[in-house]
């Protein structure tokens, strides 16, 4: 979903029923997101850990998975440390660094990586056509179910037409400055870039009416739940119990 | 298994798609690009259809599938006249129209999925659409393509994509809109195979005499808003600049 690489059909997780999937993803994320124990939060990455595991990715894809939300995190290890009040640390000179500031970075770092593993993990193995039709399922408005999936479809349409339209520009010496005729021309790219989507939704919708559709997709991957998704789900429960448990209540760690 | 279309309905022996008095304006346009067309399309017959660009060609087999409703004019398919949405709705599923731009069509993110988009409208079930969509791929010479992704497809494999995805529904009649445009030669050789092994009535819009001289029997050109069959244009043979040059190549 992700690199739109044709999804691994014989992995545990690929087989894991999809509303499970999402179900269990959502309440991991939001358990994370609200933990502030370093050690609970090393629970919670031993389970994402183990369902990327489950999902048979290769670890290049997973660093490469995580490379954009580590480049949004770098900046707060700028900020943080500087603005965080606290017990100053001497770093260079006069310049000072909170330890809260960099307890914050770090606890950040960890859960959000922790929370795209388990997301990685997901996409990897969830076609988005199935992860529509699940999202679906568990109650998301068809409205949004369409949205997310016809974005995701026609947003390579979208930039190949905004790609000819900027050559177009370039090829008659078009150079971009600080000046109206700048902005004019930008606002005339973005223009016929809209109508240009608006023209392809019709012809598109209309290439669907042709082909019989009526409102509701289709997945080929159609999902009944088994013995083993139970399984799969009680498991992650468990575990997640267990994080919660080292959050709250044990003061051992 | 009746679907309420009998071969020979009411308008006629063998009358797929007839059309009569359509007229139809742009708009924001004063001329009328169709103007009391007239069009027949009976069993068995294969047309090409050419004219010039904005003509109305495209607008004509928008008509057909009641994509775009003529402001006057009537349209029977399979011998019933089409008056609401409902009746287009069943229609639309004997009838499979390729259209200009594959990317139009092909919006599903894998091909099997995308052929097997029709099939599981009309209400087959998963098995069974997923059969008939390999079964087609294969019939098109697209087998092993199943879990390839549409958008990374080459302009070629998109048209013969999209084609799969027309014929996946079993259509009774094909509208084609300009199938050969950014093709090259091979796959122009390829749809054509493919175009002449089909035992289907269609009707091609298309530029090319060449094209439309090897894959339809009947030609009729648009003019003025209206029809003319074999309008004043026929098939023959022409020299044509060989383009190949001195490079080796085979003559099959």
């Amino acid at each position: 979903m992700l690199n739109e690489k044709a999804i691994d059909h014989s992995s545990l997780m690929a087989r894991f029923d999809p509303r499970l999937k999402i179900i269990g993803m959502v309440l991991f994320s939001v358990l994370v997101a609200v933990m502030e124990r370093k050690a609970a939060i090393g629970f919670a990455f031993l389970l994402s850990i183990t369902m990327v595991f489950l999902s048979g990715l290769k670890f290049r894809d997973v660093v490469k998975g995580l490379a954009p939300v580590n480049s949004m995190v770098i900046f707060l290890w700028f900020f943080l440390p500087l603005s965080v009040n606290g017990v100053d640390i001497r770093i260079l000179g006069p310049l000072t660094a909170s330890r809260e500031g960099i307890d914050l970075a770090v606890l950040i770092t960890l859960k959000a990586n922790v929370m795209m593993l388990m997301f990685i993990s997901f996409a990897a193995t969830t076609n988005v056509m199935t992860a529509g039709q699940a999202l679906a399922c568990l109650g998301l408005p068809s409205k949004l179910v369409h949205l997310f999936f016809f974005t995701y479809r026609y947003i390579f349409v979208i930039e190949s037409e905004f790609i000819t339209l900027r050559t177009a520009m370039a090829i008659r010496g078009f150079v971009p400055r600080t000046s109206v005729h700048t902005y004019r021309s930008y606002a005339y790219l973005v223009g016929m870039l809209l109508v240009r989507s608006w023209d392809r939704a019709e012809r598109v919708y209309r290439a669907m009416i042709c082909r019989g559709f009526n409102g509701t997709f289709y997945s080929l991957s159609g999902f009944a739940m088994t013995r083993k998704d139970g399984v799969i789900f009680g498991v992650m429960c468990l575990w997640m119990m267990v994080m919660g448990y080292v959050e709250w209540v044990v003061k051992a760690f | 298994m009746d679907d309420g279309y009998g071969v020979c309905g009411m308008g006629g022996e063998g009358i797929l798609i007839e059309l009569r008095g359509i007229g139809y304006t742009y708009p924001g346009r004063n001329i009328p690009v169709l103007d009391g067309c007239d069009f027949t399309l009976y069993e068995s017959e294969r047309i090409g259809l050419i004219g010039s660009n904005g003509s109305g060609k495209t607008t004509l087999f928008h008509i057909m599938m009641g994509l775009v409703k003529p402001a006057v004019g009537t349209v029977e398919i399979f011998g019933k006249t089409m008056k609401k949405e409902k009746d287009f709705v069943k229609a639309r599923q004997r009838i499979g129209l390729l259209f200009q731009d594959s990317d139009d069509q092909l919006f599903c993110p894998t091909v099997l999925e995308d052929v097997a988009f029709g099939p599981l409208n009309m209400g087959k079930n998963l098995g069974e659409a997923r059969d008939i969509a390999i079964r087609t791929l294969n019939a098109v010479g697209l087998s092993g393509f199943e879990d390839r992704i549409t958008t990374k497809l080459s302009g070629g494999e998109k048209r013969i994509a999209a084609l799969a995805a027309v014929l996946a529904m079993e259509p009774r009649v094909l509208l084609l809109d300009e199938p050969t445009t950014g093709l090259d030669e091979v796959t122009k050789d390829r749809l054509i195979d493919i175009l002449i092994r089909l035992d289907k009535p269609m009707i091609i819009i298309s530029h090319e005499y060449d094209f439309l001289s090897k894959t339809t029997k009947i030609l009729c050109s648009m003019k003025q808003g209206r029809i003319s069959k074999n309008g004043g244009v026929h098939f023959h043979h022409h020299i044509h600049a060989h383009v190949h040059g001195d490079d080796p190549h085979k003559h099959e």
